[in-house]
């Protein structure tokens, strides 16, 4: 499949910001955000602005993106729509937490504010980022589906490719919610950064597996079959429909990377999962340097999954293809 | 809206007889013409004089060499949509754009709804869909939608503009889901086949196979006849050697 660029950029930006807002959501489900409400807020911010500026990423390989708002309708049988319905839902949680979070930098409002709700407030951030985080994850599962419910490239259409996608994505949430905690001079959670380790090499044995499975995988159809003749018929091209490539060849019998493809694996394997997990081991034994190591984490695991997602789309291959 | 209709009162489609299709493309062009003209927004063609001519077609005409191990032979082979029962390319449009008609089971695109993320073509196992870069919108075949139910064309040309085309009358266009149509007892008659059954889209077109091609003892004899007579053969044998020999030394 012809990878677009701002298809890539669009499922990893975002799946960076909906991770980070994952993460904020179950933080403050369990209140473990006994932070200040500055970096609550600016953690949001990031995370919102990573979504949107995918989100807007994505919009721009559409044919029509002024029309795009009609995706919200067909929910109901469309993965690509309920992507777009649970895009949209999300900011309605997000925005409120903004808002709350916001009024403390407002001094007058936010004594009226405290009188108001007292001791309940700390209920309300828990419900409502908790529902943030719900539709963050969400949004995410069903980006994978859109991929793993097409049965036309076998590549995709594999039990852990959902599961891929949400893992990477709270996995790449995590590791920014350390940086972030670094940058704004928080000791940074022990147990956060095992986590976080564990959840690399998670992703490293899960994308491990996927591989394996794409190196076996096959159509389970042939060139006969899909011209109507008996299963082990022999099929030559002989005259081809048109003598340059069309929209088909270009779109789905994208093959260039393919040679490359074990070369281009270890880099995603080791910039994307490999140093993010050995520079976090670093901040694990020398606190001191956190924001240097995290800031050195987070660049590698961007570069490893664009590699990364640039091979999801550019190694499936399409049962069309066995026309051509 | 894209829920699929759980049955369609017709099921208008294809039949194409890959026995006697001689690949002229004159389905392809005809196909072209019609569904480029009066109200029909144009297929796009790109780059048309330069040196990579690229353009939108709804069918398309591939050559291939069948080898079944006993005989080769040629097959031409129309490709365009099969208007499946259960065609993925509709319930993956996130606009309802895509759409399957209840009365004939006819898959279409609304041009002025599609938003141009290309998803139903990734969801078509056929290739029947093409993108419009110029339009930003997806094309597909109509079953020319706007000829067979047009009443102010001829009772006869009220067809696809393809079957209209055909110079062998290798195509042929009726109704499915009537077992007593011409469609229907030709495919029943000669063992007419979905493509690809196994990924169960449930297509409506149907292809009907080349006949088998017999390597009769007759055959042997012709060509016996025609081969210059046995008395010679040796003879030649060794100049065609030499000659190929003496062709390799030279070049």
């Amino acid at each position: 499949m012809n990878p677009a660029y701002s298809v890539i950029l669009f499922t990893v930006l975002s799946g960076v910001g909906y991770g980070l807002l994952a993460v904020l959501g179950l933080s403050c489900l369990f209140s473990l955000n006994a932070v200040s409400a500055l970096m609550n807020i600016s953690v949001l911010l990031i995370s919102l602005i990573l979504i949107t500026a995918g989100l807007v990423s994505s919009t721009s390989h559409l044919g029509r993106p002024e029309r795009a708002w009609r995706a919200l309708s067909q929910w109901r049988t469309s993965w690509l729509s309920r992507e777009g319905v649970l895009a949209v839902l999300t900011y309605v949680p997000a925005l409120l937490l903004v808002l709350i979070w916001g009024i403390e930098f407002v001094p007058e409002i936010s004594v009226l504010w405290a009188e108001l709700f007292k001791d309940e407030i700390q209920n309300y951030i828990s419900v409502i980022g908790g529902v943030a985080g719900l539709f963050a994850i969400a949004t995410v599962f069903c980006t994978g589906q859109i991929y793993a419910s097409l049965r036309t490239i076998p590549a995709w259409h594999y039990s852990l490719t959902t599961p891929i996608y949400c893992v990477l994505s709270i996995t790449s949430g995590l590791l920014l919610w350390i940086l972030l905690c670094a940058l704004f001079g928080y000791d940074i959670n022990q147990i956060i950064t095992l986590i976080t380790i564990c959840m690399l090499e998670a992703s490293l044995i899960l994308k491990w597996v996927y591989w394996r499975y794409v190196d076996s995988t096959e159509f389970g159809v042939t060139k006969a079959d899909a011209i109507g003749f008996e299963t082990q018929t022999q099929v030559l091209n002989l005259e081809p429909a048109n003598q340059t490539k069309n929209y088909l060849m270009r779109e789905m019998g994208y093959h260039v990377a393919r040679k490359h493809a074990l070369k281009l694996r270890r880099y995603a394997a080791f910039a994307g999962f490999i140093m993010p997990a050995l520079f976090l081991l670093l901040v694990f034994v020398n606190p001191g340097y956190a924001l240097v190591f995290s800031f050195g984490a987070i660049i590698s695991l961007l570069f490893g999954l664009m590699v990364e997602r640039w091979l999801f789309f550019a190694e499936a291959k399409h049962i069309v293809t066995l026309y051509y | 809206m894209t829920n699929l209709p759980s049955q369609t009162d017709k099921k208008l489609g294809l039949l194409i007889d890959l026995d006697i299709c001689v690949g002229c493309h004159g389905c392809v062009t005809s196909c072209k013409e019609w569904n480029s003209t009066d109200d029909m927004l144009p297929l796009s063609d790109f780059d048309s004089y330069g040196d990579s001519p690229d353009g939108i077609f709804l069918n398309r005409v591939h050559g291939y060499e069948i080898n079944d191990g006993m005989t080769a032979q040629t097959v031409h082979f129309p490709r365009s949509c099969l208007h499946c029962e259960q065609p993925e390319c509709v319930s993956v449009c996130p606009t309802g754009a895509s759409y399957k008609r209840q009365e004939d089971g006819i898959v279409l695109v609304n041009p002025e709804t599609c938003i141009g993320c290309k998803l139903c073509s990734w969801a078509c196992p056929y290739g029947a869909r093409e993108y419009d870069h110029n339009q930003g919108i997806m094309k597909k075949c109509t079953l020319c939608v706007d000829r067979i139910y047009n009443e102010e064309l001829a009772e006869e040309d009220r067809k696809p503009a393809c079957v209209l085309a055909c110079p062998t009358s290798a195509r042929l266009f009726g109704d499915f889901s009537d077992p007593h149509s011409e469609v229907s007892i030709l495919s029943q008659e000669r063992g007419g086949v979905a493509l690809m059954e196994s990924l169960d889209y449930k297509p409506v077109n149907r292809y009907l196979p080349p006949r088998k091609k017999q390597l009769s003892d007759k055959c042997e004899n012709t060509s016996e006849q025609y081969s210059y007579g046995s008395k010679n053969r040796s003879s030649d044998a060794i100049l065609d050697n030499f000659f190929s020999w003496l062709d390799k030394k030279l070049s």
